[in-house]
C-alpha cells in the first residue's frame, strides 16, 4: 500500500473499512479489499449481498457511511473527478439515450471523457457495432444495448475497468466474446478489471483472484491459479494420503468425498502429488476442481 | 468541459421527441388567439360556433392587433410559466426516466459543469419556443388582416417579450432540482400542478407579486392594464428562486445518493 500520491500505488483500487448504511440495514461492513494492477477481479456474492453498493460507492455515486477509496492512490472522497478518470464502468443495467444513435452516444461519451476521435472507431470495431452505428439505442437488442455499454466504458481506454454484472442479456456467444476482450485488455494494456456476479463458474473462468461477499463483508478471497483452489485425488490408502499432506504440506481443509477421493484444498496440484506418490501411496486420480467455488460459495453464504 | 457538456445536451434535446413536441403544442395558443379575433371580426361566422363565440367575447372586446397583442403577451406570461416548467422536468428528469443519471454522474467531469450545461440548454430552448410563438403570432395577426397594427404597438408587445422570456427562464430552476431531489418526471409534473393552483389562489388575494409563479403572469398584463405591474421586490424574488433552485439542483445532483 502506498501514502504519497507520487509514489505508482501497487494497487488498482484499494477499498479500507468501507461501510454503507441505509437506515437500520448494513448494504456494506467494514469492507476491505484490493484490486492489484493487471488483475481481474472477481467480486460474487449473492443478489443483495452488497455487490452493486459496493461499485456504486466506488463510483462516488452515493456517498459511504465510513471509509476510504483509493484509485491508483487518489481518494474518491476528496476528489472524485481526478479519481475515477482513470475507470471505466458498466453499473447494473446497460443504458443509453434511446433517441441518439450507438454512434452519438459514443460521440458524446468520447467527448466528454476528453479521448481521442480514433478511439470511437477503436470501440465500434471492438464490439461490433459498425452495422449498428446510425440505428437509434432505443431500437438495439438488449444484447447489443450490453455492448454499446460495454463500448462506452472503454472508449477512454480506462487503466481500472468497473463492471456490474456485464454478462447480463448476452447470449453464451457474446460472454465468450466479453471474457476474451477483457483477458485481452488485460494482458496487452494491463488493465484491472473489477466485476462483479453472481454467477460462479463465468467468474471463475475470467477472473485471476475472486473476493466473496455476503451481508455486506468480504467473506473469502481466493486465488484462481493453482494455490487455494482444490484438488480431487484418488489415492490407494487415504488414511496414509491424509496425514502425508498434512504433515508435509500443512494443509488440514482434506475432505473425503462419498465415492472415497479426497479433496484437498489450499495446495497445487503438483505439490499434493509428490507428498503422495514419495510416501509410497499409489495415485490414480488427480483433478483440479473449479466447480470447487460452487460448494465453497454456499458454504459460505450458508446456502441460504 | 461546459462546450462538451453543453454539446452533449443540445444533441440531446435536437433528437428527442419533445424538442418539436412542445413548441408545437404551445404553438396552439396564437392559433387560439387568432381564431378569436377571427370570430370577433366576422360576429355572424361566429354566431354558430356558440361557447367559443361566447369565450372570445369574454376574451377580448375587439378583433384588433391591440387585443390579439394582449393576448398574446398574457399567453406568454400565464404558458410561459408551465412550459418553462416542462422544459426543466424534461431535461434533468429524462436522465432518471431513461436510466443514464449514473452513466452522467460516474463521467470524470465536475457535475456543476453538468447542470450549468443542461440549465444554457433549458434558457436556450426556452427563448426559441419564444421566438417561435411571436413569428407564428405576426404571421396569423398579418394573415387575419385585423385593424390597428402600428409599428409601436409591434414592438412595445416584443419588448414585453424580451421582458417574459427571461423571467420564465429564472423559473426554470426549482421544476429541475425537484426532478432531481425526486428522480423522475412525476415529481416536477405534480409541482408545477401545484404552483398552478396556488398561483391563482396567490393573485387572487394580491400575494401574487410575493410569489415567483405569478410574477410572470402579472407582469405580462394579466390583471388588466390599469394594474400596477409587480416592482423590484418581485424581481428580487424571481432571481433568488432562480440562484436557490440553482444552488439545490447541484448540491443534490452533486451529493444525494444515486441508486438508480
Amino acid at each position: 500500500m502506498t501514502t504519497g500520491l507520487s509514489e505508482q500505488p501497487e494497487e488498482a483500487l484499494l477499498v479500507e473499512g468501507l461501510t454503507r448504511h441505509f437506515g437500520e440495514v448494513r448494504a456494506v461492513e467494514q469492507l476491505d479489499l484490493s484490486v492489484r494492477q493487471g488483475e481481474i477481479y472477481g467480486f460474487l456474492g449473492r443478489n443483495g449481498a452488497g455487490k452493486t453498493t459496493t461499485i456504486r460507492m466506488v463510483l462516488g455515486l452515493i456517498r459511504p457511511t465510513a471509509g476510504r477509496i483509493r484509485v491508483f492512490g487518489m481518494d474518491v472522497a476528496s476528489d472524485r473527478e481526478r479519481a475515477v478518470r482513470p475507470i471505466g464502468c458498466l453499473v447494473e443495467t446497460a443504458t443509453a439515450y434511446s433517441s441518439l444513435t450507438v454512434g452519438e452516444n459514443l460521440e458524446i461519451q468520447r467527448r466528454l471523457t476528453g479521448s481521442p476521435r480514433e478511439s470511437l472507431d477503436r470501440v465500434i470495431a471492438m464490439f461490433g457495432l459498425s452495422e449498428f452505428v446510425t440505428r437509434r439505442a432505443g431500437k438495439l437488442s438488449l444484447g447489443n444495448k450490453q455492448r454499446l455499454a460495454l463500448a462506452r466504458a472503454l472508449i477512454s481506454r480506462p487503466r481500472l475497468l468497473i463492471l456490474d454484472e456485464p454478462a447480463n442479456a448476452l447470449d453464451p456467444a457474446g460472454i465468450v466474446e466479453i471474457r476474451t476482450i477483457l483477458r485481452r485488455f488485460r494482458d496487452e494494456d494491463g488493465i484491472s478489471v473489477f466485476v462483479s456476479s453472481h454467477n460462479l463458474s463465468e467468474t471463475a473462468m475470467l477472473a485471476d483472484r475472486i473476493g466473496i461477499i455476503h451481508r455486506g463483508r468480504l467473506v473469502d478471497e481466493l486465488l484462481m491459479g493453482d494455490e487455494d483452489t482444490a484438488v480431487e485425488i484418488g489415492v490407494s490408502d487415504s488414511r496414509t494420503a491424509t496425514r502425508l499432506i498434512e504433515a508435509q504440506l500443512g494443509l488440514s481443509d482434506i475432505e473425503t468425498t462419498a465415492t472415497g477421493t479426497l479433496v484437498v484444498r489450499g495446495g497445487t496440484a503438483a505439490a499434493i502429488a509428490q507428498a503422495v506418490v514419495g510416501g509410497g501411496v499409489a495415485l490414480h486420480l488427480l483433478r483440479p476442481l473449479i466447480n470447487d467455488l460452487e460448494s465453497r460459495f454456499l458454504r459460505i453464504t450458508g446456502g441460504e | 468541459m461546459f462546450l462538451s457538456n453543453l454539446y452533449a445536451e443540445l444533441l440531446k434535446l435536437r433528437r428527442s421527441r419533445i424538442s418539436w413536441i412542445l413548441p408545437l403544442a404551445f404553438g396552439f395558443g396564437p392559433v387560439v388567439a387568432a381564431l378569436f379575433m377571427l370570430i370577433l371580426l366576422h360576429p355572424e361566422a361566429g354566431q354558430r360556433l356558440g361557447l367559443i363565440a361566447a369565450k372570445a367575447r369574454l376574451t377580448a372586446a375587439t378583433g384588433d392587433w391591440p387585443a390579439y397583442l394582449s393576448m398574446i403577451g398574457q399567453m406568454m406570461g400565464i404558458g410561459g410559466v408551465v412550459i418553462i416548467g416542462f422544459v426543466g422536468t424534461y431535461i434533468f428528469g429524462r436522465e432518471y426516466t431513461e436510466g443514464t443519471a449514473k452513466n452522467l454522474l460516474t463521467l470524470p467531469i465536475r457535475r456543476g459543469s453538468i447542470v450549468a450545461a443542461k440549465f444554457t440548454v433549458c434558457a436556450i430552448w426556452y427563448a426559441a419556443i419564444g421566438v417561435w410563438i411571436y413569428a407564428e403570432a405576426f404571421l396569423l395577426g398579418s394573415l387575419l388582416g385585423m385593424p390597428g397594427y402600428t409599428p409601436e404597438l409591434a414592438r412595445a408587445a416584443l419588448l414585453l417579450g424580451v421582458k417574459l422570456i427571461p423571467e420564465a427562464i429564472l423559473l426554470v430552476t426549482a421544476p429541475a432540482w425537484i426532478a432531481v431531489a425526486s428522480k423522475g418526471l412525476l415529481g416536477p409534473f405534480g409541482f408545477i400542478v401545484a404552483t398552478i393552483m396556488l398561483g391563482s389562489a396567490l393573485g387572487a388575494t394580491g400575494w401574487g407579486p410575493w410569489f415567483p409563479w405569478t410574477i410572470v403572469p402579472l407582469d405580462s398584463g394579466m390583471a388588466g392594464p390599469d394594474a400596477a405591474l409587480p416592482g423590484l421586490s418581485a424581481k428580487i424574488v424571481l432571481v433568488g428562486t432562480c440562484i436557490a433552485g440553482w444552488y439545490l439542483t447541484w448540491r443534490t445532483f452533486d451529493r444525494s445518493d444515486n441508486l438508480q
